[in-house]
């Protein structure tokens, strides 16, 4: 069945119709799970990856970074990153990890000390949501969904149907029995046709809005599984750090600007516990000019009213509130008089908070309970776990150094739920 | 050392005198501007960093007021979609009541002796509630309540009346409105963005006035928000009154564009005596060579905000 029409021009001919929608999620539901190993899923990945790196696929998906709002550099970096790590061991070790063994699916395994063998079972349908802010995302969607063996439309964000489509055309050309088991569509989300989509699938993923993320879970009905990734904000954390502060402001200022600050993973404040010889203004000076040396690599891109409108507001408020508002060419430091978490506005902007001992900072953190995704953490090496209990007590699922926020580890847990596990049902096989 | 702003009361009288026309607007900007650098927090460092106009989102996070007097009262926005809500305390509202009533009176003349009926809520946190209440100096019956809509009273009236109404109210309960009385008028407030389209005076005015059967040339609108004090009056195009300086900006830079040319809608509004003066909307809009007003919606992509908003929320739940 050939479920998509591509134009020469790489636009995608038509509306997503009932019709259409209909027929994509009624072949995906009876194609049945990936029918390969996980061997030859790796493999055909790697190389559809490998492709992505050397050649075509990365330059037309470059050719759209303006209309995602990214500069052509920013959306390669954050691209081939997530292309590194996609790598054959990679992602056979993601299996290994998430579901106890490299081949759950083909051969039930019993595991030492337990009494009965268990085989893996891929979603009947996977429905993934995406959000358009993070576009290397459309990849990640596509990848894990078929690790976990399983078919999977992709809806993608209205503002970035790009990525995954470009994607799915290059698994169509390079692993075709992959590509079998996939579909992505765009569509404006909250009409009829997200009623449709979710009743058809037996599981849904979806990133995005909390707003957005409620109204899809309100659609769906069991048996099916909700999962969501929702609105989440991350920070950092300086206490007297070993490495060198031009260092450190130069990480810093490239986490900031990932992505243009806007997934979950991008720091929005940063505390500062302040100490002899480091102050949250020394930082704020520091970092505005690495945001500067940033910014001449991935260019800024150019704000729009709306963008304008948000950056003016922040400016505004920390300096009726007392702050000192730093400018640059490459972002915005905001730097504040109390330890209050401040959501940035975007656009490059950093509010720098500075806080006097570890408990006045974890009290701020405490308000967000729940709503935190990543904290960034550059201390001396004494003091890491000391850190690492009292932001594990506010319910932050992952810790990591600056420099790394936007670049997760990829065999790990994602806002702490696993990555492909949450998907797969189990046949147990009892003793006989 | 500088010498200590005139007291509230002091400069409520100065801009009062502005309002009654007995003293030119300029020679309260000065005083006005010691007062609020004085006595609202952290008014002068903004000012320092070369923006004039307080951002009317700041007013969800900061409720900006003097600090010489404690607020008797308080103005809540709306809401938003977003859910937090501008707060604009008050000491007093003596200017914000003369100065509505007065231009009014000079905007819509006899029209302005005709009692009330308001497609509004009452609300001690409503300004629009305030104005109509307490400011324009008419009887005002309130159509909407926290239980639901109304409407009988304004069906047993056969003298003519002023039918006052938000945007979105007007829209969504106009299949229920009796025709008016002859010699009504009918005046709406308040945008539609945000909420499923967005229509324009003249498209609203058409379908309004046939439904009311009245004439469209009785059709007017009204425009202010929680921030300010002042309003304009008019139809297509808004006349502010002569305390009230409307500028239109870029809306990226904040540079003033020509006469005539959309941008974002800057207020200097000196009945703003205990709060801010100096207001930056996200509202777009032409100020033309003759100073009215042409409102053309929110800046794209900003926050839909607004009376039509409680409306809304009201009748969606009914």
């Amino acid at each position: 069945m050939k479920l998509f029409q591509m134009s020469p021009a790489g636009d995608w001919e038509g509306a997503v119709t009932p019709e259409r929608l209909g027929e994509t999620l009624e072949f995906l539901r009876g194609a049945g799970g990936v029918p390969l190993s996980t061997l030859q899923v790796a493999e055909r990945l790697a190389r559809v990856v490998r492709a992505w790196e050397s050649a075509e696929y990365l330059g037309e998906a470059l050719g759209h970074a303006e209309e995602l709002g990214t500069s052509r550099e920013m959306l390669e970096w954050g691209l081939r990153d997530l292309l590194s790590r996609l790598t054959e061991r990679g992602l056979i070790a993601l299996v290994e990890a998430e579901l106890g063994s490299v081949e759950p699916f083909q051969h039930p395994r019993s595991r030492e000390l337990y009494p009965c063998a268990r085989g893996a079972v891929p979603p009947q349908l996977l429905v993934q949501v995406l959000a358009g802010t993070v576009p290397p995302v459309g990849i990640e969607a596509i990848v894990l969904a078929l690790l976990a063996r399983a078919p999977v439309l992709v809806k993608t964000a209205s503002d970035e149907p790009v990525v995954a489509k470009l994607f799915l055309r290059s698994l169509r050309e390079l692993a075709p029995e992959l590509a079998e088991r996939v579909a992505v569509l765009t569509w404006d989300g909250g009409g009829p046709l997200d009623e449709q989509a979710v009743g058809a699938a037996s599981d849904v993923c979806a990133y995005g809005g909390n707003h957005a993320i409620n109204r899809l879970l309100g659609l769906v009905r069991y048996p099916t599984r909700f999962f969501a990734y929702g609105h989440r904000v991350s920070t950092a954390i300086l206490e007297h750090p070993q490495r060198a502060v031009r260092d450190v402001a130069r990480d810093l200022a490239l986490d900031v600007a990932a992505f243009e600050q806007r997934g979950c993973m991008s720091p929005h404040c940063l505390y500062v516990l302040e100490e002899e010889g480091s102050d949250a203004q020394m930082w704020a000076e520091a970092i505005l000019q690495a945001l500067d040396h940033t910014g001449a690599r991935f260019p800024r891109p150019r704000l729009d009213a709306d963008g304008a409108r948000r950056l003016r507001e922040a400016e505004a408020l920390a300096i009726l509130q007392g702050g000192r508002v730093l400018q640059g060419e490459g972002g915005t430091v905001a730097v504040h008089r109390d330890a209050t978490f401040r959501p940035s506005p975007g656009d490059r902007f950093l509010h720098v908070v500075p806080v006097s001992s570890r408990e006045e900072c974890v009290a701020s953190l405490a308000a967000l309970r729940g709503a935190l995704s990543t904290v960034g953490l550059e201390c001396r090496p004494p003091a890491l776990w000391e850190w690492t209990h009292f932001i594990q007590r506010v319910g932050v699922p992952r810790i990591t150094r600056v420099g790394r926020m936007q670049r997760p580890l990829w065999v790990r847990d994602h806002d702490g739920r696993p990555r492909i596990a949450d998907w797969v049902r189990w046949t147990n096989l009892e003793p006989f | 050392m500088s010498p200590l702003p005139l007291s509230l009361r002091q400069l409520e009288s100065l801009v009062l005198s502005v309002i009654e026309g007995d003293t030119p607007p300029l020679e309260a900007v000065g005083p006005l501007t010691e007062y609020q650098r004085h006595w609202i927090p952290g008014l002068d460092a903004f000012w320092a960093s070369g923006v004039r106009g307080v951002p009317t989102d700041v007013f969800r996070r900061l409720p900006l007021h003097t600090g010489e007097h404690p607020p008797t009262r308080e103005f809540l926005t709306s809401g938003t979609t977003h859910g937090a809500r501008g707060r604009s305390p008050r000491v007093s509202t003596l200017c914000y009541d003369r100065g509505a009533q007065l231009h009014f009176r000079a905007c819509l003349g006899s029209l302005s002796a005709l009692p009330i009926f308001a497609l509004v809520e009452p609300s001690p946190t409503s300004s629009l509630a305030h104005m109509l209440q307490d400011s324009l100096g008419v009887p005002c019956t309130f159509l909407l309540s926290s239980q639901g809509y109304h409407l009988s009273a304004l069906g047993a009236q056969t003298s003519p009346l002023l039918l006052f109404s938000t945007s979105f109210a007007l829209d969504a309960l106009l299949p229920e409105l009796p025709p008016l009385p002859a010699g009504s008028a009918l005046i709406f407030t308040g945008g539609m963005k945000g909420r499923g389209g967005e229509l324009s005076f003249s498209q609203l005015a058409a379908r309004a006035a046939g439904h009311l059967e009245i004439p469209e040339s009785m059709v007017f609108q009204e425009y202010s928000m929680t921030e300010l004090s002042s309003q304009l009056w008019g139809r297509d195009l808004l006349t502010p009154p002569g305390w009230l300086e409307v500028s239109a900006r870029d809306p990226i830079s904040l540079e003033p564009v020509p006469a005539g040319t959309p941008g974002v809608l800057l207020f200097h509004d000196l009945a703003n005596v205990d709060v801010p003066f100096a207001i930056q909307t996200a509202d777009m809009g032409r100020v033309l060579p003759d100073g009215s007003v042409q409102l053309l919606g929110r800046t794209p992509g900003a926050t839909p905000r607004g009376c039509s908003l409680a409306a809304q929320e009201l009748l969606g739940s009914t």
